[in-house]
């Protein structure tokens, strides 16, 4: 494999640059940057210049959040056309969050990170997952607050070894995942969220709503 | 017992097809008999990611196609079969984009559920779910991970037991052979 020169970061968020995915990924690529390698961060749509993006790429990211337990759809068929399109020998990797507390409930997604990797022929570098996704924001993470330390910490490691073409240790995959804050407060902070949205939308009284009816549904 | 099978399969594909139709015989011996929703052909968006079906329009979501229809029936469902082509150990984006789409289902907050964070159900039932993926060829990790992957959803779906399976394209297969996936329930 040749030495990695440029990376492409394809983000799956469906808010493109207003996720927190986008800003995982740009962090990571403005680290990438500092270590003497040009980095882009796109999203998978549209996807009319995607292969062109992925075959220039010597280092291809994968961020995203986990949807539904996996990699969102969206991405997904991105990733199918990077595969039928043999964009050729790369090196690849992943960052997954979810909104969760605990960040194993990725790691289903970032195997199948590895076996798109592997169906790609690309050389696989390891995934990191991050739990407690509600605490990440599209902000540069840069300027976030000091919970977010081990988080930028282990992307400066990460873009350290994935500039060698190294693989992820296991070592900074458990310092991205470690959730910093006990359940009961992450899970409390993330239902008063949700409470505020409801009360701002003016749907408090209808959390509960069941629009649906059995007899309907058949 | 309602049985739904959500087929993401193409209607063009007849080893998928010849499976789907062995699948319904099976899954409706002794009983009703399952409903089929054919996932080709109908017009469903991505899931733009708004919480809109938690915080706008508490149970349905924001976007108008024919999603909600299909989410309409997963929500009454006691049993709700996937059936589609496995994509690096998972769902096929067509069906997935229907998994997405159906988040209303479950209520905005967390509760601890087999020792993680999970939503519960709004509609306060229990599913069981089954996955039945078609491999392009013998896959040992593609199959190992979508019966992983069946087993994560059926936690979030606050599923009970779950089964999963694989076939191969161009396998022979018969009613043993699908019976052989959705007989073995696995607790979670």
């Amino acid at each position: 494999m040749k030495k990695i020169e440029s990376a492409l970061i394809l983000c799956g968020s469906p808010k493109r640059k207003q996720s927190a995915s986008f800003e995982l990924g740009s962090y990571l690529a403005r680290r990438l940057e500092a270590a003497g390698i040009k980095a882009i961060v796109r999203s998978c749509a549209p996807r009319d210049t995607l292969l062109a993006d992925v075959t220039a790429a010597d280092l291809l990211v994968l961020s995203f959040p986990l949807y539904a337990d996996g990699i969102p759809a969206r991405l997904k068929e991105a990733l199918m056309q990077i595969v039928a399109g043999q964009p050729g020998p790369k090196y690849c990797a992943a960052l997954v969050q979810c909104g969760f507390l605990e960040s194993a409930q990725n790691d289903t997604a970032i195997e199948m990170c590895r076996l798109f990797a592997r169906d790609a022929g690309f050389v696989w570098l390891g995934g990191l997952g991050r739990g407690a996704g509600g605490m990440l924001s599209a902000k540069p993470l840069e300027q976030s607050p000091p919970p977010m330390r081990a988080t930028r910490e282990a992307l400066d490691l990460a873009a350290e070894l994935l500039s060698r073409g190294e693989p992820f240790t296991a070592e900074i995959k458990q310092v991205f995942r470690v959730p910093p804050l006990p359940r009961w407060l992450y899970a409390g902070a993330s239902e008063i969220g949700f409470l505020l949205q409801l009360i701002r939308n003016g749907k408090l009284l209808s959390l509960f709503r069941k629009p649906y009816r059995s007899d309907t549904a058949r | 017992m309602q049985t739904l099978i959500l087929n993401g399969c193409s209607l063009s594909d007849e080893f998928a097809q010849s499976a789907l139709s062995l699948v319904t015989a099976s899954l409706g011996e002794g009983g009703d008999p399952p409903q089929v929703i054919n996932l080709e052909g109908l017009r469903i968006a991505d899931c733009n990611g708004c919480f809109g079906c938690w915080t706008r329009t508490p149970g349905e979501c924001v976007i108008h196609d024919d999603a909600p229809a299909v989410t309409a029936k997963l929500a009454f469902a006691d049993r709700i079969v996937f059936f589609c082509p496995v994509v690096f150990g998972g769902f096929d984006p067509v069906l997935k984009r229907v998994i997405e789409r159906s988040i209303s289902l479950l209520l905005p907050y967390m509760r601890v559920y087999h020792g993680e964070l999970h939503h519960p159900p709004r509609y306060n039932r229990e599913y069981e779910l089954c996955g039945i993926g078609i491999l392009g060829r013998p896959d040992p990790e593609g199959a190992a991970c979508f019966r992983e992957r069946l087993r994560r959803l059926s936690l979030n779906y606050n599923g009970r037991r779950f089964s999963a399976g694989t076939l191969v394209r161009g396998e022979t297969v018969d009613a043993d052979r699908i019976r052989a996936i959705i007989d073995v329930r696995e607790e979670l």
